[in-house]
């Protein structure tokens, strides 16, 4: 075996790693690049003995047909208006709170950020009896105000968290400097730490709304209605009625489904990520 | 840093009420909001359902009748709850097992110090961020009897003969979900294992490497060492993630065939919802937290008094 300087030893090394993600990757995004393929496949393609991964004659029939022949286009309708009512309503009414948590200090602090991350851990179905009869109380089945109600049980505790977090970034020394030159407290807040916290409270926005699109069980069971469903159960009701066997549909609804929470991801990957560990790694 | 500044201390104790409710006033203010939310949509609900747990209510007229522990009682001998509660622990546990270790060699993989690593992470969260409805009808056709992919290139390459019904076999359902689970949850762990890497100084490994230890060595000693804490968080959190599963396993095979596939979320749901039993629903979720509870805490616990 030929003697290998650390230089090239270095090399090796990193054409292993390279291949090895390479690998490990493309396994797991096989189910993502069989999802495109089927949903551009003429159905004679699309059951067969033999698959072909590149389609012999690809066709947007399936997305002709999703898009203008379903009521898909009024689910994501109806998707992208709670979604975002949700994400927006959360970081308004969160963000005092994650301010008072991340720059005060008072007797309940350590009582109510343990609430808060713990809350994070119940399962939903624990809401999800209550919710239901406080929501039929208040006629607020079937409407999407209310789900944004049912969204808010894990909304809430999650953005107080996150923006706490971007609130702890910011140097107190910035606000203080503010007071000493004659601002008061909310002109601080509102000319420095506001300004320097928008980053992270848009990534909150964003993480929020993509916690919000993909919510099923709260959806599926608060709207009966098609007019006010939402994308997730509107897909799994297509696909339990009997279009579950029709994939190159069911892969065209999958892919509406998760493009714009892709695109949202690929610009925001740094904060989503950094947002993501923060909880774990600052435990 | 503190609110307000005082310039003297009074002395008079009415003086001193007043100074005091002065200096809490703002954070009052700025908490309300968010903690009346809070009390109403998520202190109320769980208290309210806790209370739910102890009747009989009927989803339609929401009348209840007071039980008291006769729910918890039903459910010792019902022979559903035990299948449920069993398999439930098998997914979560299994999927565990087998998901850490994969997700640290990712990992460490994505800290070595290579070009276009970014983009590595950002393919590699795919499956996490596609929202798990999508993920769970993709699934059923990649697992599918008749046509599906997995069949087919698991007979090409020799492991099968025949094509296998992975959803629709007793012996073979929970299997198969596990596995779509732990591609679900790959992601995340990796990601946030990965954060934890990133928090270990590099001469600590170089200095390692220096003294002469192997990369088993440096491992064990350092990396795991260091990433305990991590560790610890992370298996919890992911452990709850997993004994609350739910969507996959609807679409999926909705607790068959047979009883099969029952998890507690999905008889929880299918009691509340489908045989109409708000009570015994509400009484089956409110175990789901007390289990998910006294492991975090007795988890928590064995691993922190080790540090001592």
């Amino acid at each position: 075996m030929p003697v290998l300087t650390r230089g090239q030893r270095q090399a090796v090394r990193r054409l292993l790693v390279h291949v090895a993600l390479v690998v490990i990757i493309s396994v797991i995004s096989l189910p993502s690049v069989w999802m495109i393929s089927t949903s551009i496949k003429p159905d004679a393609e699309i059951q067969v003995r033999v698959p072909r991964l590149i389609p012999a004659t690809p066709t947007f029939v399936h997305y002709y047909h999703v898009l203008f022949e379903t009521a898909v286009p009024r689910y994501l309708l109806n998707s992208f208006l709670v979604a975002s009512g949700t994400a927006g309503l959360a970081v308004l009414l969160t963000s005092l709170a994650a301010y008072a948590l991340s720059r005060f200090t008072f007797r309940a602090k350590s009582i109510y950020i343990l609430f808060i991350l713990t809350s994070q851990m119940f399962p939903s179905a624990l809401f999800l009896t209550p919710l239901f009869i406080v929501l039929k109380n208040y006629h607020l089945i079937n409407s999407r105000i209310g789900l944004m109600v049912a969204y808010a049980t894990f909304a809430v505790p999650f953005c107080t968290w996150l923006l706490k977090g971007y609130f702890d970034s910011i140097p107190v020394e910035l606000e203080e400097a503010a007071l000493t030159e004659g601002a008061n407290r909310v002109q601080a807040l509102w000319h420095v730490t506001i300004p320097l916290a928008a980053p992270g409270m848009a990534a909150t926005l964003l993480f929020a709304f993509l916690l919000s699109w993909q919510e099923f069980l709260f959806a599926f069971t608060y709207i009966q209605s098609d007019q006010f469903r939402t994308l997730p159960p509107g897909i799994n009701v297509l696909y339990a009625s009997g279009l579950g066997v029709d994939f190159g549909n069911m892969m065209v609804m999958s892919v509406v489904t998760t493009v714009p929470v892709v695109l949202l991801f690929a610009f925001l990957q740094r904060y989503i990520v950094q947002g993501l560990t923060a909880g774990a790694v600052k435990g | 840093m503190l609110p307000f500044r005082r310039r003297m201390i009074p002395s008079n104790p009415l003086k001193q009420a007043w100074s005091r409710s002065q200096r809490h006033l703002p954070v009052v203010l700025l908490l309300a909001p968010a903690t009346l939310i809070f009390l109403a949509i998520v202190l109320y609900p769980l208290l309210y359902g806790l209370y739910l747990s102890l009747t009989d209510t009927d989803p339609t007229t929401l009348q209840s009748r007071f039980v008291g522990l006769g729910n918890f009682a039903k459910m010792l001998r019902d022979r559903v709850f035990w299948i449920s509660l069993r398999q439930t622990f098998t997914y979560a546990t299994v999927t565990l097992l087998i998901e850490m270790p994969l997700a640290l060699a990712i990992a460490l993989l994505l800290n070595e110090n290579i070009r276009g690593r970014w983009l590595y992470r950002g393919l590699l969260m795919l499956p996490w961020v596609m929202p798990s409805i999508a993920a769970s009808v993709i699934w059923g056709w990649l697992l599918s009897a008749d046509y599906g992919l997995l069949n087919y290139l698991l007979t090409r390459v020799g492991l099968i003969d025949t094509y296998v019904a992975w959803l629709s076999r007793a012996d073979l359902a929970l299997p198969s979900l596990i596995a779509v689970g732990i591609w679900k949850g790959l992601p995340f762990t990796s990601v946030v294992l990965l954060a934890g890497l990133q928090t270990i100084p590099s001469e600590l490994r170089e200095a390692a490497e220096v003294d002469g230890a192997n990369a088993l060595q440096r491992l064990w000693h350092i990396i795991l060492q260091h990433l305990r804490p991590v560790l610890v968080i992370t298996l919890v959190l992911r452990f709850a993630w997993a004994f609350n599963t739910f969507d996959l396993v609807y679409v999926l095979t909705n607790g068959g065939p047979g009883y099969s596939t029952y998890l507690l979320s999905i008889y929880m749901y299918l009691t509340a919802f489908s045989f109409r039993e708000l009570g015994y629903g509400s009484a089956l979720a409110a175990v789901m937290l007390l289990i998910l509870v006294v492991l975090a805490v007795v988890f928590i616990r064995t691993v922190s008094r080790k540090d001592d």
